[in-house]
């Protein structure tokens, strides 16, 4: 088996990524590094298994517990997206995201945070049918933060818009208003982030960083825990408008 | 413990003679002072350094030998993977740290020896994968007399081809070796002067040592703490994209060579494919 690293400890996490060749397939290794780093990897796995039973599939992730834990992800088919993807030219994809992320986070009981939904961390087998990596920071929570994954995914995508472009312009905007629309049509009284969603979440981040599994600088992992209350207010504003 | 790594523990015991741990480490022995900062105070960091190890694919039953063991945290991985782990050593300082450490650590499958250099450590066909944690010689300037460095690198190079045959014979077949170090033919290296240590001639080396297949991977920013270790050979890698830091500092002038760094890795790596330029390498070469 021929290895190749991808990244090492990107976040300070103690978690390296490794690509592996054997015969004519390939799939991704998750390393951890230290016996900290197992937890992280135990919990990634826990969120494979929940999103994978809700989809009624069988998990493809497996788990090693040596005494540094490993977990081996297969290699999904589909579409895949560049870390600094913007919201311009990926209407679409986020539009299908949504209704997936309905369809599959609103039917169960209880209520989980991906916690680092991106669209790089997506893979679209079909329009409808998904595949989500990246499970580092999976928990359960109040069902409350409805909506949470979803808009810190949008956030990302308009992150990296906002640093290329530098002003959002008519269309995303108009767009960013149809996404709040669909994301809380039939919303829950009780949701604590439809009034202010990005500063919503920002908080939820801050407040709960022992759920999201970080021992560094929770800002410079989370781009919307970075931004100021008075830049995400400008953005609730254009979002929930 | 399994039948074989019971046999080489009653092996080691009876042919070599164990780190009985005495060494002074009182104020007046600068020499382990310096050591001992130089491995402990940045070992936090070294939690990184680990992941080379991946490429000797170490299984739950392995026997393993860390020649030199010049590196704890590199031992100190491999031990947590493997049944038993023999670690060498003619320093009795290293050997010391290293004991303690791994002693600290709640190990108990290391055996450390104090070898002679006159004599070699001799286990036919005992081992499932071995480290070589050898310290290339600095590279010699262009100011310094030549026939110093000439000296100095043949020495350095009869030590190594030693080394190499030594590893072989005790390593089974199918065995690995682990061997990294750092390309003197990279564009960063480009004002040293250039001498023999290229991938293509330690290749050479290990091939006249009979290893039969030697995988050369690409390490970035370098082969002690990698961020980046790509298979030299496999042409469908993931895509490259320097990302990673050169740790010069985080002065303005650090900050500005890194840029600088990364974006004439982005070219050379990621556009030219020029992968014997890249600015280390790690080997592993199986029996």
């Amino acid at each position: 088996m021929l290895v190749e690293l991808i990244s090492n400890s990107p976040h300070e996490n103690n978690i390296a990524l490794f690509k592996c060749y054997l015969n004519s397939c390939s799939f991704y290794k998750k390393v951890a590094l230290s016996t900290e780093a197992n937890l992280i990897i135990e919990n990634e796995m826990r969120g494979y298994e929940y999103f994978y039973t809700l989809k009624g599939v069988e998990n493809p992730a497996i788990l090693t517990k040596k005494f540094f834990y490993e977990i081996d992800i297969p290699e999904f088919k589909g579409k895949k997206y560049d870390p600094e993807a913007k919201i311009s030219g990926n209407e679409e994809m986020i539009e299908h995201i949504i209704d997936f992320y309905k369809k599959i986070w609103s039917t169960p009981s209880f209520f989980f945070i991906h916690g680092d939904l991106a669209l790089c961390n997506v893979f679209s087998k079909t329009v409808s049918d998904f595949n989500v990596i990246d499970w580092e920071h999976f928990h359960y929570a109040d069902k409350k933060y409805f909506g949470f994954d979803v808009i810190h995914m949008i956030f990302i995508a308009l992150h990296n818009q906002i640093k290329k472009l530098n002003y959002i312009n008519r269309r995303t905007k108009d767009f960013l208003k149809s996404c709040y629309r669909t994301l809380f049509s039939n919303f829950d009284i009780n949701n604590a982030l439809v009034n202010s969603p990005f500063q919503g979440s920002s908080v939820y981040i801050k407040n709960n960083r022992s759920l999201f599994k970080m021992s560094t600088d929770i800002e410079k992992k989370f781009v919307i825990a970075g931004y100021s209350q008075k830049e995400l207010e400008r953005l609730d504003y254009i979002f929930t408008d | 413990m399994n039948s074989n790594a019971k046999l080489l523990v009653s092996q080691i015991k009876k042919h070599y003679n164990e780190f009985d741990g005495l060494y002074s480490t009182n104020k007046d022995n600068l020499n382990y002072k310096k050591y001992h900062d130089s491995v402990v105070n940045i070992f936090p960091l070294k939690s990184k350094k680990k992941v080379v190890l991946k490429l000797l694919d170490i299984q739950d039953h392995h026997v393993g030998i860390d020649y030199g063991c010049c590196s704890f945290s590199l031992l100190n991985y491999a031990a947590h993977s493997c049944e038993l782990m023999l670690s060498c050593s003619n320093d009795a300082k290293k050997l010391f740290l290293m004991k303690n450490a791994v002693k600290n650590s709640g190990l108990n499958n290391c055996i450390f020896i104090r070898f002679d250099t006159d004599r070699d450590i001799l286990f036919d066909n005992a081992f499932d994968f071995s480290i070589l944690s050898f310290q290339m010689p600095k590279t010699f300037l262009k100011t310094e007399p030549i026939n110093i460095g000439s000296l100095c690198n043949s020495l350095f190079l009869l030590e190594l081809e030693n080394s190499f045959k030594l590893a072989f014979n005790n390593l089974k077949k199918g065995g690995k070796l682990f061997f990294s170090f750092m390309n003197r033919f990279s564009y960063t290296n480009f004002f040293q002067k250039k001498d023999k240590y290229s991938c293509s001639f330690i290749n050479r080396i290990l091939i006249s040592s009979g290893f039969s297949k030697i995988d050369i991977f690409a390490s970035f920013p370098d082969n002690i703490e990698p961020e980046r270790i790509i298979p030299v050979n496999k042409k469908n890698f993931t895509d490259f994209k320097a990302s990673y830091n050169y740790r010069l500092g985080k002065s303005v002038t650090g900050r500005m060579f890194n840029k600088v760094n990364v974006i004439v890795d982005n070219i050379i790596f990621k556009y030219l494919k020029l992968y014997h330029l890249s600015p280390s390498f790690i080997i592993i070469a199986t029996k």
